[in-house]
């Protein structure tokens, strides 16, 4: 019956389902790609263990990380739907096992449909790596698949099975009846956790502004480190938001239009509720893009690092899509609230209008400031070519604008039920 | 062997603990529940009902304080102990009724019993036998959105019993239901009680519903205000020492 039963809640949530299953089936194409590629060339595979490579070591450290990030997002996404339903199954006396099993076979039915799967995809692409390494390099080259790679992408594979095993575990543990039944209720934000600066209001928001923006334009002049600048910068985001964006927001809600209040108010909580899922975002954009900019590497090594930005993007675009979908989710109590009192359908689809335009605006010149100071120095010195730096740019802003569009269209389905 | 079913010794739940929200919605209290009691916990909005039966019915954890139930103390319990702990002495009745919608009125009913891995025959009968007695068992291959509220809560009575539980713990069972659904159900619970001496606890604001009962707690800001016992008094005289209580409260409202 456990089968049945878990066949059955999968259909029930289907879109979370198939949004989870394609995030396990991006980490498992990518992480099997990533390592055969990384073990194909005796060069490159040195880098790890040699340690004599910051970057090289980074970013490897940072995509298993990321993909950690994304699945611990898809999971809590998916599992929140399923609250009041194991919420049920608590108070009729299922015990930590049977719970802990009840969701565990609904991802491994999904892992199952989704690992083998991305292998394959990830064998299917080979060639079309080799190609892409061979325009690169100038010269033909072929990825060989070898032992040493297939080792270590079945290690990190059975990493990510031992991660997810781990979170449902730890969700069935932690959560109490009442909590389940009460899910649908909007998380608290993240506590920012920044320094506390005795100092004026004004002095505050412009030391926060400066340690926000300054890395930035820092990192136009001198890319060289800029995976410390972009940490600086995160810093200062999360201290802007919490003491220049929020209080701006609320000086701005006033009563005088209903349609900016409601979007401004739900624009207030939007911003920091995806304030890590935006950090983690740029982040790696930065530190993969300086990887791919400045570093001289090896055809192999580069084309890794192409295939992480491309891949990881993708991920982090997930990721902060299913964070905010699942903020999203519980928006239908404060939307039944302003139907009652008297807020139209016309006039909450233009307040949704609004939030989602400004905070996806956001995004995208956020994303033109980091990638833009990083690109533009490049192009400008001759490191890479006009096109190229486009092609990077969009390969940046084209998840964002996919996330936008699908939270547009969740967001609609989620008031409308 | 404890001589209640339900003890609650300085029961104290404080939401946000440790930080500058802290709110403490129930202060020490102390409460017992023999066997075969049927017991209405009543009190304004924001006294702590739900919170109350919440907490001594392993549903939210207590912050300080103990819960005995049939003399086990529930916080000491782990997660595996406590669902068969459930299994063995609670039944949950709610407002929301708390059905699966994926799962027909018969799976939402068997549901306790398969969890604890009884025989599938075994399963059929108990569930046939309670859906006929609740005038359900036409109606076990629909799902609960195919039912009305009244049906849908008797199918969440079923749900409650079908596991012969010690302690029914109802949290506004009639919230949900017209009048006559209403007393159909408080009729339905004081025969289960009076007949099968199961024990009731149950959170209403309605004061005809609480006279079915044979002890009412009225709850005020956390504490418990009175405990009136029904004795040997008719159920109207019991509605209207009920009615007298909860509008004493009103009348010191009016009067400051």
């Amino acid at each position: 019956m456990i089968v049945q039963d878990a066949l059955r809640s999968l259909r029930h949530s289907l879109s979370q389902a198939v949004f989870y299953w394609l995030t396990l089936l991006l980490t498992t194409t990518f992480l099997y790609l990533y390592f055969i590629l990384m073990m194909s060339d005796p060069v490159t595979a040195g880098f790890l263990t040699e340690g004599t490579d910051f970057l090289a070591t980074a970013v490897t450290v940072t995509v298993v990380i990321i993909c950690m990030i994304a699945i611990l997002y898809a999971n809590n996404f998916f599992v929140r739907r399923k609250a009041p339903e194991l919420a049920v199954r608590l108070i009729s006396g299922a015990t930590y096992t049977q719970l802990s099993m009840y969701l565990l076979l609904q991802t491994l039915i999904l892992m199952a449909a989704a690992m083998p799967l991305g292998i394959v995809i990830g064998r299917l692409l080979l060639p079309v790596l080799s190609n892409a390494v061979s325009m690169y390099a100038q010269v033909p080259y072929t990825i060989e698949i070898r032992k040493d790679g297939i080792v270590m992408a079945s290690v990190f594979l059975g990493f990510v099975v031992f991660w997810i095993i781990m979170l449902n575990l730890s969700f069935a543990y932690r959560n109490a009846a009442n909590m389940l039944f009460h899910s649908t209720a909007l998380y608290k934000p993240q506590k920012s956790g920044t320094l506390y600066l005795p100092l004026p209001a004004i002095l505050r928001k412009t030391v926060s502004a400066i340690l926000f923006l300054g890395p930035i334009a820092w990192m136009a002049f001198n890319p060289a480190p800029a995976f410390l600048y972009v940490l600086i910068s995160s810093f200062g985001m999360v201290m802007f938001i919490k003491e220049a964006a929020v209080p701006y927001l609320t000086k701005r809600i006033n009563g005088s239009d209903s349609i900016k209040m409601a979007s401004l108010g739900f624009l207030r909580r939007d911003i920091q509720v995806i304030t890590v899922s935006t950090i983690l975002y740029f982040t790696d954009a930065v530190l993969l893009l300086s990887a791919i900019t400045l570093k001289d590497g090896q055809p192999v090594e580069m084309a890794m690092y192409m295939l992480s930005y491309v891949i990881m993007n993708l991920m982090l675009a997930l990721a902060l899509l299913f964070q905010f979908s699942s903020e999203l989710s519980a928006r239908i109590r404060p939307f039944a609230t302003l139907s009652q009192i008297g807020c139209t359908p016309r006039q909450q689809k233009q307040a949704q209008n609004r939030e989602l335009l400004a905070l996806f605006g956001i995004l995208l010149v956020l994303d033109l400031l980091y990638t833009g100071a990083l690109l533009v120095p490049a192009m400008m010195h001759g490191r890479i070519e006009a096109s190229f730096a486009l092609i990077l740019f969009a390969l940046s802003v084209i998840p964002l604008l996919a996330c936008g569009a699908f939270c547009h269209v969740y967001y609609r389905r989620c008031i409308a039920a | 062997m404890s001589e209640y079913v339900l003890e609650a010794k300085k029961l104290t739940k404080i939401y946000n603990a440790n930080t500058p929200n802290a709110f403490e919605a129930l202060h020490a209290i102390d409460f017992q529940v023999k066997e075969g009691e049927f017991i209405g916990i009543m009190g304004p909005s924001g006294s702590g009902k739900s919170t109350f039966i919440n907490n001594i019915s392993t549903i939210d954890t207590y912050t300080s304080g103990f819960v005995y139930i049939n003399g086990i103390e529930t916080r000491r319990m782990t997660a595996n102990q406590m669902g068969r702990f459930r299994y063995e002495n609670l039944g949950f009745i709610f407002q929301d009724f708390n059905l699966l919608d994926t799962h027909t009125l018969y799976e939402n009913i068997a549901l306790p019993l398969s969890l604890a891995h009884v025989d599938k025959a075994v399963i059929d009968q108990r569930v046939k036998e309670l859906a006929a007695q609740m005038k359900i068992d036409t109606l076990l291959h629909k799902r609960p959105n195919e039912c009305s509220g009244g049906q849908r809560q008797r199918a969440a009575i079923c749900r409650a019993l079908v596991n012969h539980p010690r302690i029914i713990v109802a949290d506004e069972p009639t919230g949900n239901l017209d009048s006559a659904n209403s007393a159909e159900l408080m009729k339905i619970l004081r025969r289960l009680n009076e007949e099968e001496g199961v024990t009731i606890v149950m959170v209403t604001h309605d004061p005809l519903v609480t006279s079915y009962t044979s002890r009412f707690v009225y709850l005020k800001d956390g504490y418990i205000e009175s405990v009136t016992e029904r004795g040997n008094m008719t159920q109207e005289e019991y509605f209207h020492a009920i009615v007298e209580v909860n509008s004493a409260e009103s009348r010191e409202v009016l009067a400051e």
